[in-house]
């Protein structure tokens, strides 16, 4: 039975996913409440607009909520999680695809929530934000997800294997990739990634 | 005499930074200048990146997410039906159009009037009964006549009455913004709606399918965005927080019915 301040009793997410499964409501609002930062942080960096990443958020938790029954608990919520909005901005980058873009893609959207200061660090701290963006958009979908969910997450090799269901040496072999071209990118290299060594045939 | 070893690449130097890299291969690292510059290349640039957050969604925002995911639901959770594909419409329609068009086919060679072309099937096809049933939706009125189809590729049918006329729109944020106080209630004048009831009805029922609305829409507008000509309806869904009814807004391409965006008044 669940009681109308049901949310301050889940002290554990396993009990509150259970609980959420069960068809306690509170418990599962509580539960989507938890894990929407972390989704929206994924989604707004693997698709590089905030338009984009609230449609592709929007779609995770709905799909969250519809999935909600199939998760065995298997793996962690969280990697679950970061599983359904990686998929969830990756079918937005294909629909973004399809459809005509105006102005510059990369920026389309972005808003900069920055203190409100005038100071001599605002402009680097702009420049820094769209480099980082710009950077990150430049990379391949599929390097930008495992950078993201490996520099960003946290996510180990294993897990991030698991959330892109490919295999981990190709987890690795792509996050080595894409850190290697996002460092191009951020420190303006001029030797591209081609010319360096690399253990991939 | 053995041979020098390579110097260490970009997957060795990742090893090294996830601490995945055995001693050798760190002193390896070590004992290289250029595999050190570049090490700190990929410091740095993981550096920016860790310290660059993405800024938090407002609470208003997140309150409309989570109102809408959980919208649908409508019940228990452990109940909540497998969701539907988007860009397939249901087997049973494909299967009752493709014997709509061979009943419909037999017919005509049977009356010797195959030689009427196939703009004469496409019309009849139109009106097999999967179809007929869709476009008599009587929360859409029907035009009184067949008129030609204005949107390239589409489905054909009757142009849809009773769709009001949105405009066009540089982005579907623009669209968005426009949407965001109230549904307009009628079409600038002169503004024909470049869609048809079937185009209509079939976005309808898959939008509604999706987010598992049974009530009608209590609009329907057609807007183009970026020349892409985009279907939206409004459905006077309530909020899971409190009684008080939220009317939900979708978006949808009409050649495909994919999202273009959903929001919560």
């Amino acid at each position: 039975m669940t009681s109308p301040d049901a949310p301050a009793q889940y002290t554990e997410e396993g009990a509150r996913v259970a609980a959420a499964q069960a068809g306690d409501r509170p418990a599962l609002e509580h539960l989507l409440r938890d894990h929407q930062a972390q989704v929206y942080a994924v989604c707004r960096r693997i698709t590089g607009n905030d338009t984009d990443a609230l449609d592709a958020t929007q779609e995770a938790l709905i799909a969250v909520v519809r999935g909600l029954p199939t998760f065995d608990g298997r793996a962690k919520f969280s990697t679950w999680a970061y599983r359904i909005a990686t998929n969830s901005c990756l079918d937005e980058l294909r629909r973004r695809r399809r459809r005509p873009l105006v102005g510059l893609p990369e920026f389309e959207g972005t808003t900069l929530d920055l203190p409100d200061n005038h100071g001599p660090a605002l402009a680097d701290q702009v420049a820094n934000r769209l480099d980082v963006s710009a950077a990150l958009a430049e990379l391949p979908e599929d390097f930008r997800a495992v950078v993201v969910l490996r520099d960003l997450c946290q996510l180990d090799y294993a897990e991030i294997a698991e959330v892109l269901d490919i295999p981990a040496g190709t987890v690795r072999s792509r996050i080595a990739r894409g850190r290697a071209q996002l460092a191009d990118h951020l420190v303006g290299n001029q030797t591209g990634s081609s010319e360096r060594p690399t253990s991939r045939p | 005499m053995n041979d020098p070893l390579p110097p260490p690449s970009d997957e060795d130097l990742s090893a090294v930074l996830d601490g995945e890299a055995g001693l050798g291969l760190i002193a390896r690292v070590e004992a290289d200048p250029r595999a050190r510059a570049r090490l700190t290349a990929l410091r740095d640039a993981l550096a920016s990146l860790r310290s660059d957050p993405v800024t938090p969604l407002d609470q208003k925002t997140v309150d409309h997410l989570i109102a809408t995911a959980i919208s649908p639901a409508q019940g228990e959770v452990s109940s909540l039906p497998p969701r539907v594909s988007r860009q397939t419409p249901p087997s049973w329609l494909i299967a009752a159009v493709v014997l709509a068009c061979m009943a419909i086919g037999l017919g005509l060679v049977w009356s010797g009037r195959s030689n009427s072309g196939s703009a004469t099937l496409t019309a009849a096809t139109q009106k097999s009964s999967s179809s007929a049933a869709l476009e008599n939706d009587a929360s859409l009125p029907s035009a009184p006549h067949d008129l030609p189809t204005t949107i390239p590729g589409a489905l054909g049918g009757r142009q849809a009455s009773g769709v009001i006329e949105l405009g066009a729109f540089a982005t579907s944020d623009a669209l968005r913004v426009s949407l965001k106080e109230r549904f307009p209630t009628e079409s600038p004048a002169a503004n024909a709606v470049a869609v048809t009831n079937l185009q209509v009805n079939r976005c309808q029922a898959q939008v509604q399918n999706i987010l598992d609305i049974t009530a009608a829409p209590a609009h329907v507008g057609h807007a183009v965005v970026a020349r892409d000509p985009v279907l939206v309806y409004e459905f006077p869904a309530s909020s899971v927080t409190g009684s008080t009814p939220v009317p939900l807004v979708a978006a949808v391409a009409v050649d495909t019915c994919a999202q273009v965006f959903t929001f919560q008044r």
